[in-house]
């Protein structure tokens, strides 16, 4: 087996969102996207906030020690090819419990 | 609280929820990204995460290529042009989502030179500031005062794995396997060779793991000819032949040791040995020396020769009379070269302590490649090494983590004998 990476000139950079066990969506739309959460970052240092559900997570923005190739497998004819998708530099890390809220008045969205 | 009904947030959507999270809009950049799972159809499973390090990641940035290796048996390996590396996968218990495009903090911000001067301020004034944005925003609760942006941003999948990649060594053990069917033993025996078998390069490096400068650098190590496109090995008998005749016009021409003439050499063979065969095996077995009246000559390289000279006399099975050995050894090799007993280190090994003291051959090719039976058997042929007795056998095993020391330490068991450093059997039986 052999296979092979290659890249079209200039990679984007994608970034990764680190959360700390699994999202799960209540039910998964298959007509379109389904919504996971709000991200914003604070105005004074950048660092970032997610809204998911019921909890709201502080995040960091911290670069990776090692960085990531997006790798996507591609069949060719005889050989796997691998194509070199984006490379991943930084990642937004929520290791924080997430903190839930707490509001009286449940408001429809 | 639904989150997950309808695919587009408004502004006063997000806005609402910045509320209801008890976050205080005017802290946060202009920039909302809503994170979303695209609709199962667009989600990519054909993506993998892989950790770089620089060199890889300058390998991908300037667009070079990499291959994967490996057959099914085999942990696969990437490969750049000139270096190889073991893959690993690594699992998370945290979830890695992928999101192409996503704005980290600082292209969030509508207004640059606003942030930057709120990053310098002082402390206090920083505070300050956020006390101000924070009752504006009490006031502003209709969300009129700041422009709020949408962004949507898919994630096109999340991870709990990742492939690690670790420099390691080429793995070229099979490449002797993979060449040993189809020796060359001269033309005559052509006949007898399964044309089927023969491999040409592209065929290799398929099924090498290593590099194709690794490659390269162990098909000349290990004296593999191209012959007709095919890469070949010598048959030992063989490379005995085509030595010979090359070493017997040293006599003929009255040829001094460094005035060897490689013109004469390929002219004078030309009718016995195919002329790839002579050209490859006078660049395995000699170095330039002198040039004279612009011509370059030649000369053996002593050393190579010699041990290639040891081992025919070691080939056949049994112990040698050390002393008689010595002396027959002496008498094969070429006038005015020297024998040396530290040539044996890898090839054969000598016992003093017996009468007559002998030697028999013990080649570090016929040793098993698995580390743990190569320990083995290295201790039952012998209960106490040196450090240089020892190493040409266990050498291939070294790593740059892992010298040779390093690994008699793993391996075997230190102990001094007569103020000498020895390593023996790990365990006793």
């Amino acid at each position: 087996m052999e296979s092979k990476t290659e890249t079209e000139g200039g990679v984007p950079e994608w970034a990764i969102v680190e959360l700390q066990g699994l999202i799960q969506t209540k039910k998964e739309s298959l007509e379109g996207p389904t919504v996971v959460g709000d991200l914003h970052y604070y105005s004074r240092n950048h660092h970032p906030v997610l809204i998911l559900g019921h909890h709201v997570l502080n995040g960091k923005e911290v670069k990776l020690d090692q960085p990531m190739a997006v790798i996507e497998k591609v069949n060719a004819s005889d050989k796997t090819e691998y194509k070199v998708r984006a490379v991943v530099k930084k990642k937004i890390l929520f290791k924080s419990r997430p903190k839930p809220i707490i509001s009286n008045v449940a408001e429809k969205v | 609280m639904d989150m997950n009904s309808g695919e587009l947030r408004t502004p006063e959507d997000a806005r609402k929820i910045i509320k209801t999270a008890k976050l205080h809009e005017s802290e946060l950049t202009e920039i909302t990204q809503i994170l979303r799972f695209p609709k199962p159809s667009e989600k990519n499973d054909n993506l993998r995460l892989m950790l770089l390090d620089t060199n890889l990641l300058a390998e991908i940035e300037s667009g070079n290529e990499l291959v994967f290796k490996g057959d099914p048996d085999e942990n696969v390996v990437l490969c750049t042009s000139n270096k190889t590396y073991d893959v690993k996968e690594a699992e998370t218990s945290n979830s890695l989502l992928l999101v192409p495009d996503l704005l980290l903090g600082a292209s969030t911000s509508l207004d640059e030179t606003m942030k930057n001067k709120s990053m310098e301020c002082d402390s206090d004034s920083s505070l300050d500031k956020s006390n101000a944005s924070l009752n504006k925003s009490t006031e502003s609760d209709d969300g009129t005062k700041t422009p709020r942006i949408i962004q949507h941003k898919d994630i096109i999948n999340t991870f709990f794995t990742y492939y690690e990649v670790k420099p390691c060594k080429p793995r070229l053990s099979k490449l002797r396997k993979l060449l040993d069917p189809t020796k060359f033993q001269g033309l005559e025996l052509e006949y007898a060779v399964d044309k089927s078998k023969l491999l040409n390069y592209d065929a290799i490096f398929d099924q090498t793991q290593a590099s194709r400068a690794e490659l390269d650098t162990e098909l000349e190590k290990i004296q593999a000819i191209k012959i007709d496109d095919y890469y070949r090995l010598l048959e030992f008998d063989y490379e005995f032949r085509v030595l010979s005749y090359m070493l017997d016009l040293i006599e003929e021409n009255s040829w001094p040791l460094n005035r060897i003439s490689k013109e004469i050499t390929l002219e004078s063979l030309k009718d016995l040995v195919p002329s790839s065969i002579l050209k490859a095996m006078f660049r395995f077995y000699t170095k330039e020396a002198v040039v004279e009246d612009s011509v370059q000559y030649y000369q053996y390289k002593q050393d190579k020769v010699c041990s290639f000279l040891a081992r025919v006399l070691l080939k056949s099975a049994g112990k040698f009379n050390l002393a008689e050995f010595l002396q027959a050894w002496r008498d094969s090799v070429p006038e005015g070269m020297t024998t040396d007993e530290s040539l044996l280190s890898g090839i054969a090994l000598i016992d003093k302590t017996t009468i007559p003291q002998v030697i028999w051959g013990f080649a570090e090719s016929d040793l098993p490649e698995d580390i743990n039976e190569r320990f083995k058997i290295l201790f039952q042929t012998r209960t106490k090494w040196t450090v240089d007795q020892i190493s040409p056998y266990i050498e291939c095993y070294a790593t740059e983590k892992m010298n040779v020391n390093a690994l008699l330490t793993k391996y075997a068991r230190a102990s001094t004998q007569d103020g000498v450093r020895v390593f023996s059997a790990k365990h006793m039986k």
